[in-house]
């Protein structure tokens, strides 16, 4: 319809868009190289990351989850009536406060019978907790008709004995003797002869450990030499020494003693157990650790040369109690359950009787009282500053205050309490209500930043909406805005508590680092929390409590996957979208 | 202002509803400062009963201000302030005396955005009157309710879902709920911010009926952006430009033969 | 006036005046073209103008549909509205004229061997000139939106109407004299009418460029002067 022409000569322009030069190619392709490269980098990261993680995670599994399971010995008790309740009077209190020793060591010498020595009964009753009679105290308490009785109970295994279950003893191999043994005695220090050259191996290893000792002491001599003549007295005692051993190990045929420090030579003969001291090609002097049925002759094949590859010295159980722990092993005594006990006792010097609930409890009501007190005075303080304060000098100070007090370091938090709630206050030490006090503290800048940002996320025509129907602002802010924001600051809220689930800085300064081991009952109750007990624990020079250490660890970790979970669930649920 | 030009308007042969029979809002000298920025300069102007005004104007001629001065929604900006005087029925509103929680009540508003409430069809028309205690109980909340719904058009559509939450409700549908909520505290007057500026033509042309229903008993008073829109309902025009009310007078004068060169060219499509 | 933010808006109002100005033209030639081949008694002329008419009926189509696009696309509004408002009536009145025109042409064709009496023809010159001269003035107001000039020609029409009673007084006069003459007196006289209407419609685009000026329609009544509507055949003048 328009029929204006519309035929202006267009000039060539000036600058051209140019997409088929080779530069041009060259700079596209460039483009997407360096795009390419980008996300290399993202990914890169990424991966490095995720291997750090599960490094981590592989390491306190591999750690801990040990721990979740534990030992005990089944073995018939019997519950004498005149141990347990001299008095015959049945009553829980004198059950209870009987002495269980003798049950127990009755138990296990009737399972392992015929150990004479004190030593080595000292050392079988060692294999027990001191928290063994525990289960059999309760049982009996509850039904005291089984008093006279004998009954399968299960004992519980001292800390060194479980590990010794969980792999942490020593390597095990045996093979058959050649010749026909025979022991000079069934108990005590006796020889054990063989007819054959059998322990020849054993007496050619340990030549070679004194020759390779020799050599060192006889270098170390030469260097001390070359560095002056003022300690040729000492010098000449390791030559004397050098001298010795090799006098030792150039005679092939004589007999050696055998120490802690190597690995442990041990012969299985007529259903008993003989430890080495002193052996040469054809036969040993040693002591008895389980006791020989007869002092018989035995046949070729039908007694045994045990190792136990890792020397004595380098392990937490005896020769003797390793010994004990096979035969119970062999006698099917042995039970592995789950670890109920680690989530029900308190703290304890025993590993294996330690357990998290009273860190688990003090955890909990510390948060609770955290939580009580941050949630309504974080939000009520989010909630003024960012709907009803006034916008000026002062309103800005505190906003930055609050932006601050969140980058404070937790320790200082720690010194605060210490020194109003503790000192000013005169609260109690270790308490959870102190704790949940400076934890609140910790966590309110937190909670109102997050609370902040959930009401501004709350788009204001909402709030328009209640105010153009009347509504006040106060009615506008807590029939509507409040509630479409109540995710946005229960997340933020989570987040904060799991923060405050892991933080230990502050909560040593007002002592909730002691060695507490009743569970706490109320607010001012002594107690310690999740995070301090893995710390204290991990001071603590028994393996077990290594262990424990992070098992502890896994279940911080399990329960802060849980609360960051309950975060993006609330988050992902009541996610809204304007 | 030339107030003359009002006296030979009001020939609308085609209006049905009761002819205007007074002035419902009054505004004379009224200035907006937002801080240091004068956004509304020495504005006066009459708005006749049981009519619908439109305020007409480029962004940020200061329509939407005026408009929100007679509600005093500008109050919940700090920074706002507001000189002269705006009465609604000879009463300032800007009496301190004068509450401004029942003055939102009296006076209505619809935004831009339809902005339901995020809670069911029925809460979102039952909160004004109960927060205002307009009915007793629940069979008289329930009546406010459907009567209210019935009134915006939209009870056919929603009355087996009135549980349902109303933002699942469609954009139109959303925006007559948002003008059910408003005249469920029986208002005076009823402001409309652009309510169609998110809607599609069909939902616009549902709401601009409804408009044209509810100004027999209603004085509506509307901000938007389409000339078209403000030809097609209203039956008093006002423009405004760069904080200055230019011309008000009847739609069919100012849509055909405006007084003010700034306006023909604004309507016209020849700004700037 | 400033112009508009959309240029094509304003490219397709002033191709609307320039259709409706090239209609103006063709309306007044063919009209002068009419009144000659009258006058020469020259049927070839009077054939050019019934020819030429049929380009200004195209030129109406055109501009009817360019107002029916303008209107879907652009929702005019105010001037615009009047302007393209206007266009749309001011082409059909030329259209009418047109048509007058060509009516014109067809009778002179028609009279061609007939003598003419010269008094007649004469005064039809006078009134052809008058209608021409009004045309010309109210498409010069259109074009250069003069709302005086628009009035100016509102005001005058009464002339021609003037000259229309008098002419057809004349020839009532003419055909009393000798019936023989009343055939040839008849075509001038529907001729004079149509003079007459082309100042009608010549009126009519005066009114509408007043409208599109002013945005008021001309208030008063229009003064009248064509009487021959209650003039009675008589036997003499009174």
């Amino acid at each position: 319809m328009t029929d204006i022409s519309m035929d202006i000569a267009r000039p060539e322009p000036k600058f051209r868009l140019d997409l088929t030069s080779d530069a041009a190619r060259a700079r596209i392709r460039s483009r997407y190289r360096a795009e390419t490269r980008f996300k290399a980098y993202g990914i890169a990261a990424l991966t490095v990351t995720a291997l750090f993680l599960a490094v981590l995670m592989f390491d306190i599994l591999r750690n801990g989850l040990p721990a979740f399971w534990q030992h005990s010995l089944l073995l018939d008790v019997p519950v004498a009536a005149d141990i347990v309740d001299p008095a015959g009077k049945r009553e829980a209190g004198a059950i209870k406060g009987a002495d269980y020793f003798p049950l127990m060591r009755n138990a296990l010498n009737a399972a392992i019978p015929g150990i004479e020595s004190r030593s080595a009964s000292k050392q079988l009753t060692r294999v027990l907790s001191v928290g063994a009679p525990d289960r059999l105290r309760d049982m009996l308490v509850a039904d005291p008709s089984l008093i006279g009785k004998t009954i399968k109970v299960p004992l519980l295994l001292s800390d060194d004995a479980d590990l010794y279950y969980k792999g942490a003893g020593t390597g095990i191999d045996d093979r058959a003797g050649r010749g026909t043994a025979t022991p000079s005695g069934r108990t005590g220090e006796i020889t054990v002869l063989t007819s054959s050259n059998d322990f020849a191996e054993e007496l050619q290893n340990i030549k070679l450990r004194l020759k390779s000792v020799a050599d060192t002491i006889s270098r170390d001599a030469g260097r001390i030499e070359r560095s002056g003549p003022d300690q040729a007295q000492r010098v000449a005692s390791m030559r004397a020494e050098v001298a010795n051993l090799a006098n030792r190990y150039q005679q092939p045929g004589n007999a050696e003693a055998l120490d802690s420090k190597v690995p442990s030579v041990l012969v299985a003969i007529n259903g008993g157990l003989v430890k080495a001291t002193r052996l040469d090609a054809s036969g040993i002097t040693g002591d008895v650790l389980l006791p020989l049925k007869s002092a018989e002759e035995a046949k070729p094949g039908t007694w045994k040369v045990v190792h136990y590859s890792t020397p004595e010295s380098d392990r937490k159980v005896t020769d003797q109690e390793v010994a004990f722990l096979e035969r119970l092993r062999e006698a099917g005594a042995v039970d592995r359950h789950f670890n109920w006990r680690f989530f029900t006792t308190g703290d304890s010097r025993e590993p294996e009787l330690a357990g998290i609930r009273g860190a688990l409890t003090g955890t909990a009501l510390t948060l609770l009282v955290t939580l009580l007190l941050c949630l309504p005075i974080g939000v009520m303080a989010a909630v003024y500053l960012e709907e009803f304060a006034p916008k000026n000098r002062w309103t800005d100070v505190v906003e930055v205050n609050i932006n601050n007090l969140a980058a404070v370091p937790s320790i200082v938090f720690g010194l605060l309490g210490l020194a109003v709630f503790l000192n000013f206050f005169g609260l109690p030490r270790s308490a959870p209500l102190v704790g949940g006090l400076v934890l609140a503290l910790l966590v309110l800048p937190t909670i109102i930043i997050a609370a902040r940002a959930a009401l501004k996320a709350v788009p204001p025509s909402i709030k328009e909406a209640a105010l153009g129907v009347g509504a006040s602002h106060q009615q506008a802010v807590f029939h509507h805005v409040l509630p479409l924001a109540m995710p946005g600051i229960m997340t933020g809220t989570i987040i904060g508590m799991a923060h405050a689930l892991g933080e230990t800085a502050p909560l040593l300064m007002i002592g909730m680092v002691a060695f507490i081991v009743d569970v706490p009952t109320a607010f001012t109750d002594a107690a310690t929390v999740l995070p301090v007990q893995i710390y204290l624990w991990s001071d603590l020079p028994e393996p077990a409590f290594q262990s424990k250490t992070a098992a502890a660890i896994v279940v911080l970790l399990a329960f802060l996957f849980l609360m960051n979970g309950a975060a993006i669930w609330l988050r992902k649920k009541f996610e809204r979208r304007w | 202002m030339d107030m003359s030009t009002v006296e030979h308007a009001m020939l609308t042969p085609s209006a049905t509803s009761a002819p205007a029979s007074g002035t419902k809002v009054t505004a004379r000298a009224c200035n907006v400062y937002y801080g240091e920025k004068h956004a509304l300069k020495d504005v006066s102007v009459d708005i006749p009963e049981r009519s619908i005004t439109a305020f007409i104007g480029p962004s940020g001629c200061g329509k939407s201000t005026f408009l929100r001065c007679i509600n005093r929604m500008n109050d919940t900006i700090a920074s706002c302030r507001v000189t002269g005087k705006i009465e609604i029925d000879g009463q300032d509103i800007y009496d301190p005396a004068l509450d401004v929680v029942q003055l939102r009540a009296r006076v209505g508003m619809v935004f831009q955005k339809p902005n339901p409430f995020p809670k069911s069809i029925y809460e979102n028309v039952a909160y004004g009157p109960r927060i205002h205690g307009i009915a007793k109980s629940k069979s008289d909340l329930d009546e406010v309710v459907i009567s209210s719904l019935e009134k915006a058009g939209l009870l056919k559509e929603v009355k087996d879902r009135l549980n349902d939450s109303g933002t699942g409700l469609s954009g139109g549908q959303q925006q007559r709920l948002c003008i059910a909520r408003a005249i469920a505290v029986s208002p005076e007057v009823i402001l409309m911010d652009e309510p169609c500026s998110a809607l599609d033509p069909i939902a616009t042309a549902k709401v601009e009926e409804l408009m044209d229903e509810l100004k027999a008993n209603y004085t509506i008073i509307i901000v938007t952006h389409s000339m078209q829109q403000a030809a097609r309902v209203s039956q008093r025009t006002a423009f405004f430009h760069l904080g200055n009310l230019v011309e008000v007078g009847d739609t069919r004068q100012i849509f055909t033969n405006p007084k003010e060169q700034r306006t023909q060219d604004y309507i016209t499509g020849r700004f700037g | 006036m400033n112009p508009h933010t959309v240029k094509t808006y304003d490219e397709e109002l002033h191709l609307l005046d320039k259709k409706i100005a090239q209609m103006g033209g063709l309306a007044e030639h063919n009209l002068g073209q009419a009144f000659d081949a009258l006058q020469k008694r020259d049927p070839r002329l009077a054939d050019l103008v019934i020819v030429a008419d049929h380009t200004i009926d195209v030129l109406e189509k055109e501009v009817e549909e360019l107002v029916i696009q303008i209107i879907a696309r652009r929702q005019p509004m105010a001037n615009d509205l009047r302007q393209i408002m206007a266009a749309m009536r001011i082409a059909n009145d030329l259209e009418r004229v047109g048509d007058l025109a060509k009516n014109i042409a067809k009778r002179a064709g028609a009279i061609a061997d007939e003598p003419h009496p010269k008094p007649v023809i004469s005064g039809l010159g006078h009134m052809v000139e008058m209608a021409l001269k009004q045309l010309k003035l109210a498409l010069d107001a259109y074009a250069e939106r003069d709302a005086e000039r628009a009035l100016k020609v509102w005001q005058d029409d009464q002339q021609i109407d003037a000259m229309y009673n008098s002419l057809f007084r004349e020839l009532l006069t003419y055909m009393m004299e000798n019936p023989r003459n009343i055939g040839i007196s008849t075509h001038l006289l529907f001729g004079a009418k149509n003079l007459e209407r082309v100042g009608d419609h010549t009126t009519n685009i005066a009114e509408t460029v007043y409208y599109l000026v002013t945005g008021k329609p001309i208030g008063e009544e229009r003064p009248k002067s064509d009487t021959t509507s209650q003039m009675l055949v008589q036997q003499g003048d009174r």
